[in-house]
């Protein structure tokens, strides 16, 4: 797909997610409404607007195709992202700070990272120290779950 | 003058000692993402219970300054603002650590902000009562017109990727009006979700935004590298006169930017900030690297956000309105040790105010030698591979979102505006409109709608009537002609570009 093109889809997409929440906002009583219908229609008319100079000007930014690469060193961030959202839902479950444990593990054995000496000296420093500086000396109460 | 004789006050053991607990529990606190100066100010209350009045408010005034210095460490060195305030210095910061710059962005932020704290501690000394009444001149039109001011500054900070800049500004105003409407009580866009009732909350995004988003970047490309490519860090921690003489009118425009917008209740550092940071890149010069990692940018951000620090304790001291979260922990613990806001506190006991604000003078001296190990110390965290960052870094927003705010949504939020932020920078919608539409949102939202209330509708005649508001508007305008204008660094560039293309053109052949 070319970037313009990629571009244009963009704006579309700006254009479709504003009208839902136009919708949305429509139903709103009194004022409630007036601001966020504002943003929306300003979004839809960059939307527009973003669209009519694909058309009309050329612009080098947008020269070329969007490149696609689903290997994994490219789809990293999102494999972790997905890990990340499990975290925080662990964190509540489970406890914060085994959660954090093997997350942390886990990512960085996602990342790439072999050392596993260097990564189990970090773990060793940063999580008590963390126990240390949260529970102890702030007094915070972190997630408990069934488990730290 | 009745004023400096109370410079003597603050030399005693107990006060020296209650500055220097408060510049380092404030500079601890300040830097990790969430928790900020108001947590720090309140965690140092009921320590000082049983201590001198003017000795348990040295420590919270200590503790605010460095508080918001420290946000800056953090901000710089990952792009994990500790405080909203230091979002902006993140943005030229980072890419200053990038380019293997650290050192140097954190001696000229240390220098901005102490001399930013250092003329802000000054104007309150001496200018309090007067400027007091300044605060008084801004109502519903001013607070609207401050923050489309605000605004303005999403243009500048777009970048040449100026439609998507805007539609990220839209996005986050559009985003600030999620959760209970606070004139009419209506939940908008929650559909159900109590967690959205309260809204997204600054804290969460910012904290999403750059720090999370930051952290999902570091996971592509190489683990093993670390962010700023360089295996030595600089052991020159402070700042040479060369670097202050080049961004010389940048931390003149900070300062004035911070003194000011400190005035006013409400606006503080988190909008301070992104004035100076887009005055400056509308002052930009040929040659300047704005985006890539400018120093003068650093300068003005840095001074702007501390130097609001003094004037924001004004409207506190004098009229017993904070003008922000932190004022308002600090005016608790006025009133704690028995001490009222308001005139007589400077007629009745001035022995007790004056010792306070000199304490905080000499604080923001005495929290850049401070600072400067700290941040050493701290800096050593570029030399860690990318890939044992990256999750550290997640583990730190979590747990900095969840102590400030004790509620799991929170948290949630954070991790979608993690996810929203990483695409927005990967695509160009500049997470800092996003940041900015969030923070001002809700300002220009209510002061346009008591305007309206006040007004009848007739809001035209209400503000030619207002001095104060003109000038906004004037300035305003001043803002949106020059952000709109083509810069002469960013044209610089683009002839260099060109020319460089020639050349290869001529290679070719």
């Amino acid at each position: 797909m070319s970037k313009l093109w990629a571009e244009r889809l963009t704006a579309i997409g700006m254009i479709v997610v504003a009208l839902f929440f136009l919708t949305q906002s429509v139903g709103m009583p009194e004022s409630s409404g007036t601001f966020p219908k504002f943003t929306e229609f300003v979004i839809m008319l960059l939307a527009v607007v973003m669209i009519v100079r694909s058309f009309m000007t050329h612009d080098k930014r947008f020269e070329g195709n969007v490149h696609f690469d689903f290997s994994y060193i490219a789809m990293k961030p999102f494999y972790v992202m997905i890990v990340a959202c499990l975290y925080g839902y662990a964190v509540f479950e489970v406890g914060f700070y085994v959660s954090s444990i093997v997350f942390y593990f886990l990512v960085t054995y996602m990342t790439g990272i072999r050392a596993y000496k260097v990564m189990g000296a970090v773990a060793v420093v940063l999580f008590p120290l963390l126990y240390l500086f949260f529970t102890i000396a702030l007094d915070a109460e972190l997630p408990e779950g069934f488990l730290l | 003058m009745e004023t400096l004789s109370y410079l003597g006050d603050v030399i005693s053991l107990a006060n020296m000692g209650a500055m220097m607990i408060g510049i380092v529990v404030g500079l601890i606190i300040g830097a990790i993402p969430g928790l900020g100066p108001p947590m720090a100010i309140a965690l140092m209350i009921p320590i000082s219970f049983t201590w001198e009045p003017q000795t348990a408010l040295i420590m919270m005034v200590s503790t605010y300054a460095a508080g918001l210095y420290g946000g800056s460490f953090t901000a710089i060195l990952l792009r994990a603002p500790g405080t909203s305030a230091s979002a902006a210095t993140a943005i030229e910061g980072f890419e200053m650590t990038k380019r293997g710059k650290a050192i140097e962005a954190i001696r000229m932020s240390t220098f901005a902000s102490v001399t930013g704290g250092l003329i802000s501690g000054l104007v309150l000394l001496f200018l309090a009562p007067p400027l007091a009444k300044v605060s008084l001149l801004f109502g519903p039109a001013e607070y609207f017109l401050v923050a489309i001011l605000g605004l303005t500054a999403i243009a500048a900070v777009s970048f040449g990727a100026l439609l998507r800049g805007l539609a990220a500004g839209m996005m986050g105003l559009f985003i600030a009006t999620i959760g209970v409407d606070n004139m009419t009580a209506f939940p908008r866009f929650t559909y159900g979700v109590t967690g959205l009732l309260s809204g997204a909350g600054i804290l969460p995004t910012v904290i999403g935004l750059f720090a999370f988003a930051q952290a999902l970047t570091l996971c592509e490309g190489s683990p093993h590298t670390n962010i700023s490519g360089v295996s030595k860090l600089s052991w020159n921690i402070w700042p040479k006169f060369s670097e202050i003489y080049h961004c010389r009118w940048s931390l003149v425009r900070g300062w004035s930017t911070g003194l000011v917008m400190g005035i006013i209740p409400a606006a503080g550092a988190s909008v301070a900030q992104w004035i100076a940071y887009s005055w400056e890149i509308q002052r930009g010069k040929p040659g300047d690297q704005f985006g890539k990692g400018e120093i003068k940018a650093v300068a003005a951000t840095e001074a702007s956000n501390n130097g609001v620090t003094g004037t924001s304790l004004i409207p506190m001291f004098v009229l017993g309105i904070p003008g922000g979260i932190s004022a308002a922990v600090i005016l608790g613990a006025l009133m704690i040790h028995g001490l009222q806001p308001g005139d007589t506190l400077f007629r009745k006991t001035p022995e007790v105010i004056y010792t306070v604000i000199w304490g905080f003078v000499i604080a923001n001296i005495l929290m850049g030698g401070v600072a400067g190990l700290m941040a050493r110390t701290l800096a050593y965290c570029t030399l860690v591979p990318r890939g044992v960052l990256a999750p550290i870094i997640m583990v730190f927003c979590i747990v900095g979102t969840y102590t400030a705010s004790g509620n799991p949504y929170d948290v949630a939020i954070m991790t979608v505006f993690g996810i929203i932020g990483y695409f927005a920078q990967k695509y160009n919608f500049t997470p800092a409109g996003i940041l900015l539409g969030v923070i001002l949102g809700p300002i220009a939202e209510e002061g346009f709608r008591n305007m309206l209330t006040i007004t009848d509708g007739n809001v035209v005649p209400y503000l030619a009537t207002r001095p104060v508001s003109i000038i906004i508007i004037v300035m305003i305008i001043g803002a949106l002609y020059f952000a709109l204008k083509p810069k002469k660094w960013e044209t610089a560039e683009e002839d260099f570009s060109q020319k460089h293309d020639e050349y290869a053109e001529v290679k070719d052949d």
